[in-house]
């Protein structure tokens, strides 16, 4: 499974690893994140299927609401293909347990999506 | 603390500044708690997209600007574009007087990622504004002046928010001026 490198949002995926993990890292700020975003997750999906899945923002600096788009429609997907996900972040950040905390009511309305801040 | 904080901005539309200003806003509330310098600088970001992404329909001329102070009492942001269409400018009148009016903002915005998941395809996500009043605990207003409209985020900070930060710092700049 492929990373996502950009100038200043970093996205590493460790298959080898169970589950597997994706780690965001750096900034997310693009005018329009979608455009790299969605084709990218699309590009995972497949391979994603029959495994779980922890995915960590902790350690993202900061995210535009642009992003949060990319990231719901990712999550359905992935919620719809069957799997298993953990969405972690830092709870100690107010912006990143604000954000997840409301992304954590609406996790509800799914079977295989949970978010979790640490 | 005895902090003052007043950058302002003359910008042409080039996405790079968001950056840069939440760079600056982050350097400039240095001596504020955490909370406040993160919620002042996503603040200013999402205001200065909204205002970069309206200005970018237009073809020429779009000019924007953008206002930040902050001091012991308050933080105050203000970006100011162009109106492109009168449609545009009573569509974000209403948004904001719907964000100032609700009583809990994070039901909007948790409404708000609703419809997203409902509609993943949609064009606008829509959230930034929501985003300041709930994760910011901004309060929103604008105005419409000779074809000009201002988005106003004001915090007010109280006191117990600073404990234990130096009371006696202080930022002070005059008005910056960022052109490209």
């Amino acid at each position: 499974m492929q990373n996502l490198n950009t100038q200043i949002l970093n996205i590493t995926v460790q298959a080898d690893e169970s589950p597997v993990k994706m780690v965001w890292t750096g900034e997310s700020n693009d005018r329009n994140p979608s455009l790299a975003l969605n084709p990218y997750f699309d590009s995972l999906l497949n391979q994603l299927k029959g495994r779980k899945l922890v995915i960590s923002f902790a350690h993202l600096k900061y995210m535009n609401s642009s992003t949060v788009a990319p990231i719901i429609r990712f999550i359905k997907n992935l919620d719809a293909a069957g799997v298993e996900t953990l969405i972690t972040y830092d709870k100690r950040s107010k912006w990143q347990a604000a954000s997840f905390k409301a992304l954590a009511t609406l996790s509800k309305l799914m079977t295989q999506i949970s978010v979790k801040g640490k | 603390m005895n902090t003052i904080v007043n950058l302002a901005y003359e910008i042409d539309p080039v996405w790079n500044i968001v950056r840069r200003i939440r760079e600056d806003v982050k350097k400039a509330l240095a001596a504020f708690p955490t909370e406040l310098r993160d919620a002042g600088a996503m603040a200013a970001s999402e205001l200065i997209e909204n205002a970069i992404k309206y200005a970018g329909s237009m073809e020429r001329d779009a000019e924007i600007s953008f206002k930040f102070q902050a001091d012991q009492t308050r933080i105050y942001i203000a970006a100011t574009n162009k109106v492109d269409s009168p449609a545009n400018l009573s569509d974000l009148v209403d948004h904001i007087e719907r964000i100032s009016r609700a009583e809990d903002p994070k039901s909007l915005y948790i409404e708000r990622l609703a419809f997203l998941i409902n509609n993943p395809e949609a064009e606008s996500t829509g959230l930034g504004l929501y985003r300041i009043a709930y994760e910011g605990a901004f309060d929103l207003s604008c105005m419409d002046e000779n074809g000009l409209v201002t988005v106003i985020a004001v915090r007010e900070i109280y006191p117990n928010c600073l404990e234990n930060h130096d009371r006696t710092a202080t930022y002070e700049s005059g008005p910056q001026l960022y052109r490209f």
